[in-house]
C-alpha cells in the first residue's frame, strides 16, 4: 500500500515537473518569439523606411548633381565635407584638393576678410539662413562673382554644427546691372544737366523728383523743400484747373501740352511751357506723371514785342492808309469833281459840232469812271462805313461789293446782338476777312461763299467757308508756296496782334474754311473751344 | 533516441557556438569571450560528470562548484549590458550569490546532493535578469535586435533555465524516488533545455558577422 502510494507520489511529481517546465519552456519560447515576430515587422518597417530614405536620397543627390547651381556642406570649423560635381567643374579644384579643407581657399583674396566677417556676424546673432555676395577664386586664378545661401545648421542648444551651401554665378547679371548702372549713370547725368525742367509727379500732383534746371526754375534752394508737396501752389490761379486736368488726362493714359504762368518760391512770374506723359510701371500702371517743361518767358516776351511792332505796323499802316484815302477822297476827288463840272460849263458855253459832243461825252464817261475808282480804292484803303456803322455794315457792304465785282455769291450771317469790338480788333477782323475773299477771288475758283458770325459767352467767331478746289494745308508751312502771295502769314499776324486765332482746314477738292477766333474778356482758347462745343450741342438738342 | 545518444547530441550542438566564437574570436567583443569561456567550462563539466555519472560515482560536488562559476560568469556577461546602477547591483550581486551559495553549502545543503535552494535561487534570477534584458533591449530600439548579441544570450539564458529551474527545486526528491527516473528526466529536460540555449547562442556568435547583416 506504502509502495504504491510512494509509486503514485513520484509519478505526479514527474508529470508536475514535465507540465511544470514544458509550460515554463513555452513561455519563455512564447516571448523570444512574440519579440522574434514583432523585430521582424519592426526589421520589414524599417527596411521600407530605409528604401525610402535610399530614395529620397537618391533623388536629392541627382537634384544636387544636375542643378546648374554649386552645392556644398561645411562642417562647424568651415572644412568641405562635401561638395556636388559643379564644385569641382567650375572651381577646377579635384575632390582631394577640396573635400577636407576650409572653404576660405575657394573665395578671393579681396573678400575673404569681408565674408568670414559675414559668416561671424551671423552666427553670433543667431541667423538661421543668409545670403551674401563676393567673388570666388578658381583654380586657374580667374575670379567669379557668385551668391552664396548659407543655411547654418544648429543643434538644440544652438550652437553651430555646419553650413549647407547653395552657390550660385552672378557674374553676368553683375556685369549687367554694372551696365544697367552705367545707363542709369549715362541719362541721370542727361537729366541733371539738361537746361529743362524735367520733373516727376503723383497723382495729386505733388512732386516726386526734380532735376536741377526744374528747381531753379521754380527758384527752390532743394529738392527736399519742395518734395512731395504740390506743385499747383505755384501756379498762378488761372492755370490751376488747366493743370489738375492734364494731371488727370496723363494718369488716364494720355499725353498733354500747356502753357501756363507760374510765380516761383522767390516771387518771379515765369511763363512754362509743359509736355507731359504717363509713366507705366511693370504692370503697365501709370505711376507717375513725367513732364519735361520749358521756360517760355523770353520767347513770349519775344512774341509780344514782335506782336506789339507788328500792331504799330499795322496802325501805321493803317493811319498812313486812312490819310491816302482821305487824300485820295476829298482832295483828289474833289478836283476831279471839279474838274468834271468846268468841263461841262464850258462845254455848254462853247457850243461846237456834233463830233465834239461825242469826245466831250467820252471825257465825261471816263472822269465819272475815275471818280469812282478813286472811291472804291479809298473806301478799300480805309473803309468808312467801318467807323461810322461798324464791323457788321462794313462786312456787308464789302460782301456786296465783292459779288458785284466777282459774280460769287456769298451768305453772309451776322447774329442782331453781335456786340461791338474795339476798332482795332474790328479793323483787324475786317482786313482778315478782308484779305480771306481776296485769297478766294485769286486762288480758290470757288462759285459761292460763306461768311459767318458766331457770339458767345466769352468768345467770338467768324469763319469763312468756299466751295472751290481748296489746297494741302501742309504746303502752307513750305516757304515758296508763302511766296506765291496768299497771304494767309499776314491774316495770322493780324489775327495775332489783336489776340485772335486762326486755324484754317481744307483739302484739295473740298473747298476751304478759315476759321477766327478772339476771346472776349480774356478767355483762353480752350473755353472757347469748350463753349463752342456745348453750343454745339445745345444747337443739335 | 536514447539519453546516451541525446547527450551526445547536446554535445556537439555545445561546441557549435564554441568554435564559431573561436573562428571569430578578435573580432568579438570581451563578453561573448566570456560567454565562449564559460560554455568550454559548462561543456568540460557536463563531460566530467557524465563520465562519473556512468561509473557510479557521485557527480554533485561538481554541480555544487559549477554553480557560483555559471552564476558570476553570467552575470559577468549580463553586466556589460547593464548600465549605471543596474550594472553595479549586478556585479555586486556575484559576491552576494557567492556568499549565499556558501551558507547554504555550509548549513543546509550537502556536496552528495542537489543544491536544491542555490539552483533554484540562480535560475529564477537568471529569468528575470534575461527577461528584463529583453524589455530593455526591444524597448531601445534603435536597431534591429537580431544584430544584438545580447538578445540572442538574454534568450539563450531565458529557455535554458526555464527549463531547468523546476527541476533544480525537486531534483532531490526524484533522486529519493527512483535514481533512473531521475537521470532520464534530467538528461531529457536538461539536455533540450542546453540544445536550446546553444542554438540561440550560435546566433549571439553570427549575429555580428558582415554577411549576416547583409542579408537582414
Amino acid at each position: 500500500m506504502l509502495e504504491s502510494a510512494t509509486t503514485s507520489t513520484t509519478i505526479d511529481l514527474l508529470w508536475v515537473v514535465i507540465i511544470g517546465t514544458g509550460a515554463l519552456l513555452a513561455l519563455a519560447v512564447s516571448l523570444i518569439a512574440s519579440l522574434y515576430i514583432s523585430q521582424r515587422r519592426y526589421v520589414a518597417a524599417q527596411q521600407e523606411k530605409m528604401m525610402a530614405l535610399q530614395e529620397s536620397e537618391s533623388r536629392f543627390r541627382n537634384l544636387v548633381e544636375n542643378i546648374n547651381d554649386i552645392y556644398y556642406i561645411c562642417s562647424a570649423d568651415g572644412n568641405i565635407v562635401y561638395g556636388s560635381p559643379n564644385l569641382f567643374s567650375r572651381s577646377g579644384y579635384t575632390e582631394v584638393e577640396v573635400l577636407g579643407t576650409s572653404y576660405i581657399r575657394l573665395i578671393a583674396r579681396e573678400d575673404r576678410r569681408g565674408v568670414v566677417n559675414h559668416y561671424l556676424q551671423r552666427i553670433a546673432d543667431g541667423t538661421l539662413d543668409t545670403t551674401h555676395e563676393f567673388r570666388a577664386r578658381q583654380k586657374n586664378g580667374n575670379t567669379v562673382w557668385v551668391e552664396q545661401t548659407t543655411r547654418i545648421l544648429r543643434n538644440q542648444a544652438g550652437v553651430v554644427t555646419g553650413f549647407r551651401n547653395v552657390v550660385r554665378d552672378i557674374t553676368e547679371r553683375k556685369r549687367d546691372g554694372r551696365i544697367l548702372a552705367e545707363q542709369e549713370r549715362f541719362l541721370r547725368t542727361i537729366i541733371e544737366v539738361t537746361p529743362e525742367c524735367v520733373k516727376l509727379l503723383d497723382a495729386d500732383g505733388n512732386l516726386i523728383s526734380m532735376n536741377p534746371a526744374g528747381l531753379a526754375m521754380i527758384e527752390a534752394d532743394s529738392l527736399e523743400q519742395v518734395s512731395g508737396k504740390p506743385v499747383d501752389q505755384l501756379i498762378t490761379p488761372p492755370h490751376r484747373k488747366q493743370f489738375t486736368a492734364l494731371i488727370r488726362a496723363v494718369f488716364e493714359g494720355n499725353d498733354g501740352t500747356l502753357e501756363f504762368e507760374i510765380i516761383g518760391m522767390k516771387g518771379t512770374r515765369r511763363w512754362l511751357e509743359t509736355h507731359a506723359v504717363p509713366l507705366y510701371n511693370e504692370r503697365g500702371n501709370v505711376v507717375a506723371l513725367l513732364g519735361i517743361t520749358r521756360d517760355t518767358t523770353e520767347r513770349r516776351k519775344a512774341e509780344e514785342i514782335r506782336r506789339n511792332l507788328t500792331k504799330r505796323i499795322i496802325a501805321a499802316q493803317e493811319s498812313e492808309r486812312k490819310r491816302i484815302a482821305f487824300e485820295l477822297h476829298d482832295s483828289i476827288g474833289q478836283l476831279l469833281s471839279s474838274i468834271k463840272f468846268r468841263l461841262h460849263d464850258s462845254f455848254k458855253r462853247t457850243a461846237s459840232p456834233y463830233g465834239d459832243r461825242d469826245m466831250m461825252t467820252e471825257i465825261d464817261s471816263l472822269l465819272e469812271k475815275t471818280i469812282q475808282e478813286i472811291r472804291r480804292v479809298s473806301q478799300n484803303l480805309r473803309p468808312s462805313v467801318l467807323d461810322d456803322f461798324g464791323l457788321p455794315s462794313a462786312v456787308r457792304s464789302m460782301c456786296e461789293e465783292f459779288t458785284q465785282r466777282t459774280a460769287i455769291q456769298v451768305e453772309l450771317f451776322i447774329p442782331e446782338t453781335l456786340n461791338r469790338f474795339t476798332p482795332e480788333v474790328e479793323l483787324a477782323l475786317f482786313r482778315i476777312i478782308q484779305e480771306t475773299l481776296m485769297n478766294v477771288e485769286k486762288h480758290s475758283g470757288a462759285t459761292s461763299l460763306s461768311v459767318i458770325f458766331e457770339q458767345y459767352n466769352s468768345s467770338f467767331r467768324v469763319s469763312v467757308r468756299d466751295n472751290g478746289k481748296g489746297f494741302n494745308p501742309d504746303l502752307l508751312r513750305e516757304k515758296a508756296y508763302k511766296m506765291r502771295g496768299i497771304g494767309l502769314e499776314s491774316i495770322r499776324e493780324r489775327a495775332a496782334s489783336v489776340g485772335a486765332s486762326v486755324d484754317i482746314a481744307s483739302s484739295v477738292g473740298a473747298g476751304a474754311e478759315i476759321i477766327i477766333r478772339i476771346p472776349v474778356n480774356g478767355a483762353s482758347n480752350i473755353n472757347i473751344l469748350r463753349q463752342e462745343s456745348h453750343s454745339l450741342e445745345d444747337n443739335t438738342q | 533516441m536514447n539519453i546516451s545518444t541525446l547527450f551526445i547530441f547536446s554535445t556537439v550542438i555545445s561546441l557549435v557556438p564554441i568554435i564559431i566564437s573561436f573562428l571569430f574570436w578578435n573580432k568579438q567583443p570581451k563578453e561573448l569571450r566570456i560567454l565562449a569561456f564559460y560554455l568550454s567550462l559548462g561543456l568540460m563539466f557536463s563531460i566530467a560528470m557524465w563520465i562519473l555519472g556512468s561509473q557510479q560515482i557521485n557527480n554533485l560536488w561538481m554541480m555544487h562548484l559549477f554553480t557560483p562559476i555559471q552564476f558570476g560568469l553570467l552575470m559577468w556577461i549580463f553586466s556589460f549590458w547593464f548600465e549605471g546602477p543596474i550594472r553595479s547591483v549586478a556585479l555586486l550581486s556575484i559576491p552576494i550569490f557567492t556568499l549565499f551559495w556558501v551558507i547554504m553549502l555550509l548549513f543546509f545543503e550537502s556536496f552528495t546532493q542537489f543544491n536544491t535552494y542555490t539552483r533554484p535561487v540562480e535560475a529564477l534570477f537568471f529569468i528575470v535578469v534575461a527577461g528584463y534584458m529583453l524589455y530593455k533591449t526591444n524597448k531601445e530600439d534603435a536597431e534591429t535586435i537580431f544584430r544584438m548579441p545580447r538578445f540572442w544570450v538574454a534568450s539563450g539564458t531565458l529557455i535554458y533555465f526555464s527549463g531547468m529551474i523546476l527541476l533544480y527545486a525537486v531534483s532531490n526528491n526524484l533522486l529519493a524516488m527512483s535514481m533512473e527516473t531521475l537521470r532520464m528526466v534530467w538528461l531529457t529536460i536538461q539536455t533540450s533545455s542546453q540544445i536550446m540555449s546553444n542554438l540561440l547562442f550560435i546566433g549571439g556568435f553570427l549575429c555580428l558577422s558582415p554577411r549576416l547583416h547583409l542579408q537582414q
